[in-house]
């Protein structure tokens, strides 16, 4: 992984926790004003640095591939599409770290 | 349903194998108090939960303990890679490795199997909610344990997260009680239970 596509991993990381952190939190102060902002401060954060990585760097859900020319993971040998959601490595081999 | 996001909830990035730390923290992925069993604890007890706050609280705690177990295994999985013979007889993985070889297979450090009868789902929203805040607490001891034995400040990480979470969760679960006690009969909390009992109880007292 390159220095650019770690730290949106990074950044992701930092504002998916906030997420779930907010998630939790309004799940028992579900009229919390200040959490609500918060939320949606972070929701906003999170889909940006998502989208973004979908593009750069490959799908996070398999419900997100991106198929177009150049897209990441295209075919190494034929350069056309590929499915690019198999591609290594898997987040337990130390992938999307 | 659900939908799995391709990355852990806090990074993993172990570079040294240890099998004899590995064996002791699988225990997080099979053992009484490890996170399959937080999961299939609060993702079972939640069709019980007659408020829409509780619900969601374990619905939203059990997917993240999902997402724990993940992070356990990952853990495990980079602690026993590129094992030599040699290593797993000296390690004392031998005994895991000859069943399992490297794969994750949920067990407690003690080896035996995961079992459900580590975890209730009792059906009673005070009952299950305070079951729930002592296995977080029963968590956070296992991860303080583990903390003591670990050197690798690259295990110690991911290990430190997760033992915070206990304690959020903890938190969390106190105030999904306090909200479901606040439904309820401040003179006597258990005068009925609200995932079952249809009675006007109230009615039914005064006579």
């Amino acid at each position: 992984m390159n220095a650019e596509h770690a730290k949106l991993m990074n950044q992701i990381y930092q504002t998916g926790f906030a997420l779930d952190e907010a998630i939790l939190f309004l799940d028992t102060h579900p009229c919390d004003q200040e959490a609500l902002q918060y939320y949606e401060t972070m929701q906003e954060c999170y889909w940006k640095l998502v989208k973004e990585h979908e593009l750069r760097f490959g799908p996070l859900t398999a419900k997100s591939v991106v198929l177009s020319d150049g897209a990441p993971g295209s075919c190494d040998q034929c350069r056309r599409n590929a499915w690019s959601w198999v591609n290594d490595p898997w987040p337990w081999e130390g992938g999307m770290c | 349903m659900w939908t799995y996001d391709k990355r852990l909830q806090y990074p993993v990035k172990i570079s040294q194998p240890n099998p004899q730390m590995a064996q002791v923290i699988i225990t997080q992925f099979g053992g009484p108090d490890g996170e399959l069993a937080a999961s299939m604890r609060y993702l079972s007890q939640r069709y019980s939960m007659p408020y829409k706050e509780t619900s969601a609280l374990l619905t939203d705690i059990g997917t993240e303990e999902l997402a724990h177990m993940e992070m356990i295994c990952a853990i495990v999985h980079q602690l026993t890679r590129n094992l030599t013979p040699e290593e797993i007889v000296a390690s004392g993985f031998d005994k895991y490795y000859v069943d399992h070889t490297t794969g994750l297979w949920p067990q407690a450090a003690g080896g035996f199997p995961f079992n459900a009868c580590v975890f209730q789902s009792k059906g009673d929203p005070i009952t299950d909610l305070t079951e729930d805040m002592a296995a977080e607490q029963k968590a956070r001891t296992t991860y303080d344990n583990i903390l003591r034995l670990i050197k690798d400040p690259e295990i110690c990480d991911p290990i430190r997260f997760l033992r915070q979470r206990e304690v959020v969760h903890f938190q969390r679960f106190g105030e999904g009680l306090r909200i479901v006690q606040d439904h309820l009969d401040s003179k006597n909390f258990y005068a009925f239970n609200p995932a079952f009992d249809k009675v006007n109880v109230q009615k039914n007292c005064s006579k």
